[in-house]
């Protein structure tokens, strides 16, 4: 076992670094640089950049410089010194930038992680008990529309919704009223009305795609002939059902944890942008949009690096839960 | 035209005091009457809704200061000084336009990023030393009490106001604009290539503690525009008491402690500390140890979704009443993208916007109007799109056409410009030949040459070229190959619709035209390059920025993303060493250029050169322009006081709101 984690953790190191060249390579192939985009919005404002200033600005900032020796740069400074360099945009320490909105951005995504969990397998098992009847038919129709609605459009008309009958205000996680009060009880309550939508969009789909998922296992495994010898010896059968065939169910739900969490982090972006929630996700467009390479960089990096650490996760549950996985 | 640069210190009252306005003045008792824009009760000075002390005196008003509440908890625990000790012995007293206000509430904006959308809410809190008036033409005092140019416009003084306080209580004296100067503007550390906009090598030089005199190699009479207009963003003094300390010069230690907080070198902490755009100095935590001499403070550190300021109580102006400015507690900002902007508008969440709106987003505001509990302003404003055929263009063949006048004029009689300002623009713009906007020196018949809708004379002017419609009803080149224009072009300068309509009346002309969008570093590359057909990056159009800079009004018009001429200019600055030689009109349009810098913005020699140039841009055709004097919606909500009852453009280089001094501005629900 602990040569199994040894193992997966060197080639996590080695993926994370091939992963950090491929991003720092995408965020440059875009046309123009940070300057540029600079000198591009100033002039869309009205002001007058010379390119005196355009040519000062890229000097300063070493984007004069070919691209490796800027990723040398980058990757040396954040591995030697743990400096992940100043955001351009923002005048602000990278690390700083993120870590301001990074626990939101994880507060969301395993709050949607457990709403999935939460809602998928007791329903999914419903169904699949009460095969055919109203209620299994009711999630299904319910699970493939939330299959088919695009995140964003979910976004959009919740957004409309609760800002229309509820009165809320648009966008983050806070009414603007509380956004600089201290911690107390009615800004809480602030903050879990306003999670309540992106949660459940971000959820959606996932959830969704999991009850099917979980509806179908249980299926398989309740024709089996255990399942039939277990009932036939008088096991009551509530037992039965979470013992054997949920258990059995589990597997295939665990082994995508992995992709899950990618999911969901790799959906945050768009309905972080969508409604502007003060999580990674605007940041991180926004980033790409003016190239703040370094702050892109990091960003990339870090959602890489939750993948990665989720598909661990997910590898190391699935040894938990089924005896019969090897380690070689 | 009453920009003119001020002769002889404003010392002379010339206050005209009718018995009669005196008396009701004077009855009303100092704290009750509330002389305003709308009726200064007699209380009149040199400039328009403003007095200075002396005014005051000469009319024997003593106005007895009082302050926002919020500071009376300081001022009695003895962290702050009475007000009288605040404001400066002279302070500038402020006629508001509808009332005195009262203290209180919070002014909200909206931007999508710092330094993306927030120059409109700087400019709320934003100082100078002078100040545009809210006519956009007069420069009145603000930070300076009054200023005073040298004969030959090689050297202005300026007078500072006596006591007047940094935000944190400290002096601000001539030593602070010595200190921009001196040890910013010319530190070759900073700046390897001096920035040209304070003209050419400024000296700053201290007279005593309130005066100060700056000098030019060359005279500048533009100077107080441009620093009233798009230089008000970045003001001509700096803390010195603060920023020595990170400056070799004041401090042996500057670099090693540079080191010690992690940057490279003092030269990358300054930069991080200081900023010239005020804007971008106010985005981290460090921004709440910098002295200003702005309205409002940064309160909080800064994040990445807001910004909060509250009232500075040092804040050097008072209204008419001696209520300390401003009345407003705080400003916050808000950052949101682009779409949700408009929703948090709608929701009625943001007081105040003028910069990223516009005719297409008219219609959903007008709607809102009623439920977001604003109101929808339409400023006079901008001009639309307008297009430049590249004159100078690498292909030979190609500029043998362009650079040929009869089809330019025979492009701008094939527009139909009314069609483009129905559809486009619901018909509220005008048409109108490219001309920057608002000029003193152009009249309508400028606006009006050549636009009409002709489409025989267009064709008439491109059959006499020798471009005959082949056998498919296209023009060709006279030699009889065929001929296509590419248009390439950015949705930073023109949206596709606008592209499409003009296209089809070109080719209806019988003009065969290839679209082709690109992102505005991919046009700018191919302007730079002179391989583009059309430019349209044609910015600034309007007067203040062209008294400051004048070649955006001659080739090769943007140094950026330039119309054509790059080698005409080359040829031009190196005097002729290399690039190409210039037609003799454009060789006109440099001499002019370089005689516009000496001459006084207004005099009669300014209007002359104006005039020749807007004459030798229509006649040569160099832009051909669509739809002018576009409205500019603003949003103004209700609950807020004092906003000048008709705005004008509001745009970066007039400042945006500053010359509708926001720093009078309240908030009543």
């Amino acid at each position: 076992m602990i040569a199994y984690l040894a193992r997966r953790l060197v080639y996590m190191v080695f993926t994370l670094l091939a992963v950090s060249v491929v991003s720092f390579l995408i965020v440059q192939s875009a046309p123009g640089d940070f300057a540029e985009i600079y000198a591009a919005r100033k002039a869309a404002a009205g002001a007058i950049i010379s390119q005196a200033e355009i040519e000062n600005l890229r000097v300063s900032l070493g984007l004069d410089q070919p691209w490796h020796i800027q990723y040398w740069r980058w990757i040396s400074n954040i591995v030697l010194h743990n400096d992940w360099g100043t955001s351009w945009e923002w005048k602000r320490p990278v690390g700083e930038v993120i870590w301001e909105r990074m626990p939101l951005t994880l507060g969301i995504a395993f709050s949607t992680l457990f709403f999935m969990y939460a809602i998928s397998i007791p329903v999914g098992i419903y169904s699949a008990v009460r095969r055919y009847s109203i209620g299994d038919h009711a999630v299904s129709i319910v699970g493939y529309l939330g299959l088919a609605t695009p995140n964003f459009l979910l976004a959009l008309v919740l957004m409309y919704l609760t800002q229309k009958y509820f009165g809320q205000s648009v966008g983050g996680l806070f009414s603007p009223k509380f956004q600089n009060e201290p911690w107390s009880w009615a800004k809480l309550v602030d903050l879990l009305q306003h999670l309540a939508v992106p949660v459940i969009v971000l959820g959606m789909s996932g959830t969704a795609f999991l009850i099917r998922a979980m509806r179908a296992a249980v299926l398989d495994e309740l024709d089996k002939m255990y399942v039939l010898s277990a009932k036939a010896s008088g096991l009551s059968p509530m037992k039965l059902l979470v013992r054997y065939p949920v258990r059995m169910a589990l597997n295939p739900i665990a082994s995508t944890l992995g992709w899950r969490l990618t999911y969901v982090i790799s959906g945050a972006p768009i309905v972080g942008y969508v409604m502007a929630l003060p999580d990674t996700g605007p940041l991180f467009l926004h980033s790409l949009l003016d190239q703040d390479m370094l702050l892109a960089g990091a960003l990339i990096f870090i959602y890489c690096a939750l993948t990665i650490i989720g598909t661990l996760v997910s590898d190391l549950l699935l040894v938990a839960l089924d005896p019969r996985i090897r380690l070689e | 035209m009453s920009i003119r640069g001020q002769n002889g210190y404003r010392r002379a009252p010339a206050i005209i005091v009718t018995a009669a306005s005196l008396t009701a003045f004077g009855l009303a008792g100092a704290q009750a009457a509330c002389p305003t824009v709308a009726d200064p009760q007699g209380l009149t000075g040199q400039w328009n809704g403003q007095v200075e002390v002396e005014d005051l005196a000469a009319k024997n008003v003593k106005l007895t200061y009082t302050q926002n509440p919020i500071f009376d908890k300081d001022v009695e625990s003895g962290k702050l000084p009475r007000v009288e000790d605040r404001l400066p012995a002279e302070p500038l007293v402020l006629l508001p336009y509808e009332s005195c206000g009262v203290y209180g509430g919070t002014l909200n904006g909206v931007a999508r990023a710092p330094e993306s959308g927030t120059s409109d809410i700087l400019s709320w809190r934003q100082v100078a030393l002078v100040r545009i008036g809210d006519d956009l033409k007069t420069i009145q005092p603000n930070v300076a009490r009054s200023w005073k140019w040298a004969d030959d416009y090689k050297s202005i003084t300026f007078e500072l106001r006596k006591g007047h306080k940094w935000s944190d209580g400290q002096p601000f004296t001539a030593d602070d604009v010595v200190f921009f100067f001196e040890d910013i503007v010319k530190n070759k550390e900073m700046f390897a290539d001096t920035t040209t906009e304070w003209g050419l090598n400024p000296t700053a030089e201290k007279i005593d503690e309130t005066h100060v005199k700056i000098s030019f190699d060359e005279p500048f009479p533009g100077l107080l525009t441009y620093m009233a207009t798009s230089g008000s963003y970045f003001t001509t003094f700096a803390p010195k008491h603060h920023f020595a300390q990170y400056l070799p010069k004041y401090n042996q230690n500057a670099d090693a402690d540079a080191k010690a907080a992690g940057f490279e070198n003092w030269v990358k902490a300054f930069d991080s500390y200081y900023d010239k755009w005020k804007d971008a100095e106010t985005l981290t935590a460090h921004a709440l140890t910098v002295p200003t001499l702005e309205s409002h403070i940064i309160e909080v550190e800064p994040d990445t979704q807001h910004r909060v300021f509250k009232a500075n109580p040092y804040y050097f102006k008072v209204d008419s009443q001696g209520q300390q400015l401003p009345y407003i507690d705080h400003h916050y900002e808000r950052f949101l993208n682009v779409e949700l902007q408009m929703l948090s508008i709608m929701n009625g969440e943001v007081d105040y916007k003028a910069q990223g709106l516009g005719l297409p987003e008219y219609p959903t505001l007008k709607e809102k109007e009623a439920s977001g509990k604003f109101t929808v302003r339409m400023a006079n404003g901008s001009i639309g799109p307008a297009m430049a055929f590249n004159i100078t263009h690498n292909d030979k063949k190609l500029r043998s056409v362009y650079s040929d006048l009869r089809f330019r004029q025979a492009i701008s009689h094939a527009l139909n410009r009314a069609e483009i300002n129905d559809v486009i623009y619901f018909g509220m713009g005008k048409p109108s030949q490219a001309l920057p906007a608002q000029l003193s020196f152009a009249t309508e018949a400028d606006a009006n040459y050549m636009i009409d809708y002709d489409v025989a004379k267009a064709g008439a002017l491109l059959d006499d070229m020798g471009m005959k419609k082949g056998a498919d009803g296209m023009r060709t080149y006279p030699d009889g190959s065929p001929f296509t224009i590419l248009w390439e072009y950015s949705t930073q300068m023109a949206t596709p619709e606008f592209v499409k309509l003009v296209s089809d009346q070109l080719q209806a002309v019988g003009l065969n035209v290839n679209i082709k969008e690109l992102t505005s570093a991919a046009t700018r590359e191919n302007a730079k390059a002179e391989t583009s057909d059309i430019n349209m990056e044609w910015d600034v159009p309007y007067e203040p920025t062209l008294i400051a800079d004048i070649s955006l009004y001659t080739p090769y018009y943007s140094e950026i993303s330039p119309l054509f001429g790059v080698k005409w200019k080359q040829w031009w600055i190196s005097n002729g060493a290399s690039g190409e030689e210039p037609s003799a009109w454009a060789k006109r349009m440099f001499e002019i250029a370089k005689e516009w810098k000496t001459v006084v913005p207004g005099s009669d020699r300014y209007m002359e050169l104006g005039r020749e140039l807007v004459k030798l841009n229509l006649e040569n055709m160099t832009i051909v322009g669509t739809v002018g004097e576009l409205p500019k919606p603003i949003i103004v909500s209700n609950r807020l006081h004092n906003v000048k009852p008709e705005l004008g453009t509001a745009h970066f280089n007039f400042g945006y709101s500053y010359a509708f001094r926001a720093d009078q501005w309240y908030i009543q629900e």
